[in-house]
């Protein structure tokens, strides 16, 4: 979108509170200050904006540190990694280089499925012969070389045995790695081939056990070593289940009580915070009959902290001293140069020049409200404020306030979950 | 000129920029912003480094 000079000069008139004719008049007379005095050495400087300066003829801008910063803060704190090893032009190496890279994946995979195929081709084939017997239950599954086996099976009739030994060895031969599997194949094998002759009701279960030892015995050894393997882990994963329940159940009583002094905590701050909430919110109104409906949020989401426990332990645990520091401070001056900026505790009116996590954006102020009272509720400093974009009203809920750009962003990282993920870091004012 | 008007100008373009809106104010120039992409870089002693992506404000005076 373009800001032109009159539209401009609206904002202008909108923030100063003059008329579009004084802001206007107001506006040529900085115009031409700026030409006049960028010709000068030092340059026309607006604090925390910039300086407008001539040089060779031609009026220049230089942002101040922290319009820059303010400006980049989506990208605040990256930082250049040294890439090693990396060539001149990496675009044009990878281009080509990673589309080949994956074809030769794709082709080595394809190798590998087509030795499965192989491998479990060997095993139907058994399966036919072993099951033949039951001329009508070729499994569905198989393919054409069933067809072919299973005229093979009528004419030979009866002379299933010789069949089975028949077949036997191609099945000891075909599985050499597996070594002694193959006779176990044919003790076990046989074994249920024969009870679906006296009852061919239950030849289709028993093919299928074939089938499944038939897949089964190969990868046999493999099997028991993995189930070893399983067995192990599971009893590990048992123990470290074990170990974190002890562990949360060890960690979750300190934080309900450090959630409990916070509460406390918070609940003397939400006092203090209603005489400078009016300010931070644009005066608005019904600020009485909000309140009463959010006391009983409020004691609702008293129940909430703990629950968070695993997510909400971390952050208090990194925030506990700042807000160690708060509670002292609250009942003096706040003097402690520390204690102004941070993430926790109460909000303190001379870091408002700083910067603030923010983390939700709602057009419904109730629900804005609601957020804001449950946030302060789990030990933030919150701040509440209204933003008009593009002509309609947003509440923001801000969290913290930060010295810098730098540090809101480092702090926003470690927020947890839900919040980190989406949020965007604003001035305060 | 008052301070007051000089920071609600200062704001406004801050505001306007950051919000990747452009700024044209006749018989000053033009604030707008541009998005630099991240690139490698390679530095005299034959290091290359990724240096990563930035936003920033730049101001085209206005010509005349």
């Amino acid at each position: 979108m373009k800001i032109n000079r009159e539209q401009l000069v609206e904002l202008l008139a909108q923030k100063t509170g003059m008329s579009t004719e004084q802001a206007e008049e107001q506006l040529v007379e900085l115009i031409s200050r700026i030409h006049k005095v960028a010709e000068q050495e030092e340059g026309f400087e607006i604090e925390k904006f910039g300086r407008f300066l001539t040089k060779e003829g031609e009026l220049t801008f230089e942002p101040s540190e922290e319009l820059r910063t303010e400006i980049n803060n989506k990208y605040a704190g990256m930082k250049p990694i040294e890439l090693i090893g990396a060539y001149e032009e990496p675009e044009e190496m990878t281009g080509p280089a990673t589309p080949s890279a994956e074809k030769e994946e794709d082709e080595v995979d394809d190798r590998k499925t087509a030795e499965e195929y192989q491998e479990s081709e060997v095993w139907p084939e058994d399966e036919d012969i072993w099951g033949w017997e039951d001329e009508e239950q070729s499994p569905e599954s198989t393919a054409e070389e069933e067809s072919d086996s299973e005229p093979d099976a009528e004419i030979q009739g009866e002379e299933e045995p010789a069949a089975d030994e028949t077949t036997g060895d191609p099945g000891q031969q075909k599985p050499k790695e597996s070594g002694k599997e193959p006779m176990l194949d044919e003790r076990e094998e046989p074994r249920e081939v024969k009870k679906p002759v006296p009852v061919p009701e239950e030849k289709p279960e028993s093919t299928k056990k074939v089938t499944a030892n038939g897949a089964g015995e190969q990868k046999k050894s493999d099997e028991t070593a993995s189930f070893v393997m399983i067995a192990a882990a599971s009893v590990i994963f048992v123990a470290i289940a074990v170990w974190l329940v002890y562990n949360m159940a060890g960690t979750s009583e300190p934080d309900s009580s450090r959630n409990m002094s916070n509460d406390s905590g918070v609940a003397a701050v939400t006092q203090q915070n209603g005489s400078v909430e009016p300010e931070t919110e644009n005066g608005s109104a019904g600020e009485g009959n909000d309140r009463e409906p959010d006391a009983g949020s409020e004691t609702a989401s008293r129940q909430e902290p703990p629950q968070d426990s695993p997510e909400a332990g971390q952050e208090s645990e990194h925030s506990e001293p700042e807000t160690a520091n708060e509670v002292a401070s609250d009942d003096g001056d706040d003097s402690a140069a520390s204690s102004v900026y941070g993430l926790t505790g109460k909000l303190n009116k001379k870091a408002n020049d700083g910067y603030t996590i923010v983390v939700h954006s709602m057009q419904n102020q109730k629900n804005a409200r609601e957020i804001y009272h449950n946030m302060r509720q789990e030990g933030y400093r919150t701040i509440l404020v209204s933003a008009i974009v593009n002509g309609e009203k947003y509440w923001r809920i801000g969290l913290g306030q930060f010295k810098t750009i730098a540090d809101a962003q480092e702090t926003a990282q470690k927020l947890p979950g839900s919040l980190s993920n989406n949020f965007f870091i604003k001035r305060i004012r | 000129m008052k301070k007051e008007f000089l920071d609600a100008f200062a704001d406004i373009v801050r505001d306007q920029v950051a919000r990747k809106n452009e700024i044209q104010i006749r018989g000053l120039g033009t604030f707008k912003q541009i998005h630099l992409k991240q690139r490698q870089q390679q530095h005299a002693n034959g290091q290359v480094v990724m240096v990563p992506p930035r936003d920033v404000i730049t101001f085209i005076p206005d010509k005349g």
